[in-house]
């Protein structure tokens, strides 16, 4: 777009331009949105330099107009049309439905943890039971530990929705916890699930 | 160009853009109405006091002349056949809100209030008011910075209304050159002028 372009519609808009010459000009202008911003801006500046005092400036009536029609939504940031309008607070739900979904989903998911006391990485397995039993306890398997054995964990294993505790940090605060309290509290009734480790399996075993 | 002319252009230019518009093409609309704004606000401004009123009223103009438009035949000149559409819809605006408020039984204090509920039903944020007194800072201070030949060919042609033949006399110089210095002053004005429309708030139109 050349400042020639600019200046033929500076004369078009003067009326000074030759009948002829009048029809292709309106046509670019149409067809291309930026020489169509350069006529509504030109006439923004003729709108200031003419306007009364008392008069507002007037500015986007036809988009203004437009969207009262119906034809089309007033200029925002995010152009959608009116007739989908009804999607938005669907769409809404939906995606706030997938988000929770997929939070619960990855909450019921741990499949790697770290060792307690060692650090080390181990991995484990949790299978799906079956639709009948749904709230059986998973098998735990580690594995890529020294004495990597199978077990099983005896606490039962819920879909709450909370987050997952089993934590090394968690654990630790549990085994700490009974030691720092004063005699005669209630220490049996600490509020964690008995976790069968390599370590405590081979030593209950013997 | 002789004034006659310079008519017979004007027409043109609103006979192509109404032909485009019949044949349903939004844009061609859209730029009649940008053509027309100004001088539809100063007309309802004749009737009108409240600026957002105007505003309003403006609207309804446009609207009512989209919904005529398939029915124009260019018997008259577009900007005759506006012209009354605008006059129309501010006396009928004037006769409705003074309906309202009679029909209305209520206390003057309550009637007040009510008058202003119906002022508040479509009016400009802050922000868009405050764009508005800076778009035209922006221009009075862009025109006054004008090197003084740009400045006296804009104001000539956009203040007085003189054409470009008329402006050449006055100025002395050839048509060519008002045509090209109109152009520069608008070019200038417009650099000014971009940067503020890059943000321009919306105005908030409840429907209720």
């Amino acid at each position: 777009m050349s400042d020639r372009s600019h200046e033929k519609i500076s004369v078009l808009m003067d009326g000074e331009m030759e009948p002829n010459a009048i029809r292709f000009l309106i046509k670019r202008m149409i067809s291309d949105p930026a020489l169509g911003q350069t006529w509504n801006r030109y006439h923004l500046i003729r709108g200031c330099l003419q306007k009364k005092p008392n008069e507002p400036l007037m500015i986007d009536v036809a988009d203004q107009v437009l969207a009262r029609l119906g034809v089309r939504e007033y200029t925002e940031p995010e152009k959608s049309s009116r007739a989908h309008a009804w999607l938005k607070p669907v769409a809404g739900v939906g995606i706030a439905a997938s988000v929770a979904l997929t939070a619960v989903f990855l909450m019921q998911q741990s499949p790697v943890t770290r060792h307690a006391n060692t650090g080390e990485q181990f991995l484990v397995q949790q299978k799906i039971p079956s639709q009948s039993v749904p709230l059986q306890t998973p098998p735990v398997q580690f594995v890529d530990l020294p004495r990597a054995q199978l077990a099983t964990s005896v606490s039962e294993w819920r879909s709450s929705g909370y987050p997952d505790l089993r934590t090394p940090q968690f654990r630790g605060f549990l085994y700490q916890q009974p030691q720092q309290r004063a005699p005669g509290t209630l220490q049996q009734h600490a509020p964690y699930v008995y976790t069968i480790t390599p370590e405590n399996r081979v030593s209950s075993s013997h | 160009m002789k004034k006659e002319n310079k008519q017979m252009s004007e027409k043109a230019i609103d006979q192509e853009l109404v032909k485009q518009a019949q044949a349903g093409d939004t844009k061609a609309f859209e730029m009649l109405v940008t053509r027309y704004q100004q001088k539809v606000a100063n007309i309802i401004s004749r009737y009108v006091r409240d600026r957002d009123e105007v505003l309003d009223v403006a609207q309804e103009v446009f609207i009512k002349v989209y919904k005529a438009l398939p029915r124009f035949r260019g018997d008259s000149a577009f900007y005759t056949w506006i012209y009354r559409i605008a006059i129309n819809t501010s006396k009928n605006h004037l006769v409705a809100r003074s309906r309202r408020i009679q029909n209305s039984d209520v206390e003057p204090e309550e009637a007040e209030r009510y008058a202003s509920a119906l002022e508040m039903q479509n009016f400009d944020t802050p922000e868009a008011e405050f764009a508005r007194q800076e778009i035209e800072a922006a221009v009075t201070k862009a025109v006054d910075e004008l090197p003084e030949d740009l400045r006296s060919a804009i104001v000539m042609r956009e203040v007085d209304g003189l054409s470009y033949e008329e402006i050449a006399k006055a100025m002395d110089c050839p048509i060519g050159t008002v045509r090209s210095r109109i152009f520069r002053a608008r070019d200038a004005i417009d650099r000014a002028l971009k940067p503020l429309l890059a943000e321009k708030p919306s105005r908030v139109t409840y429907v209720g």
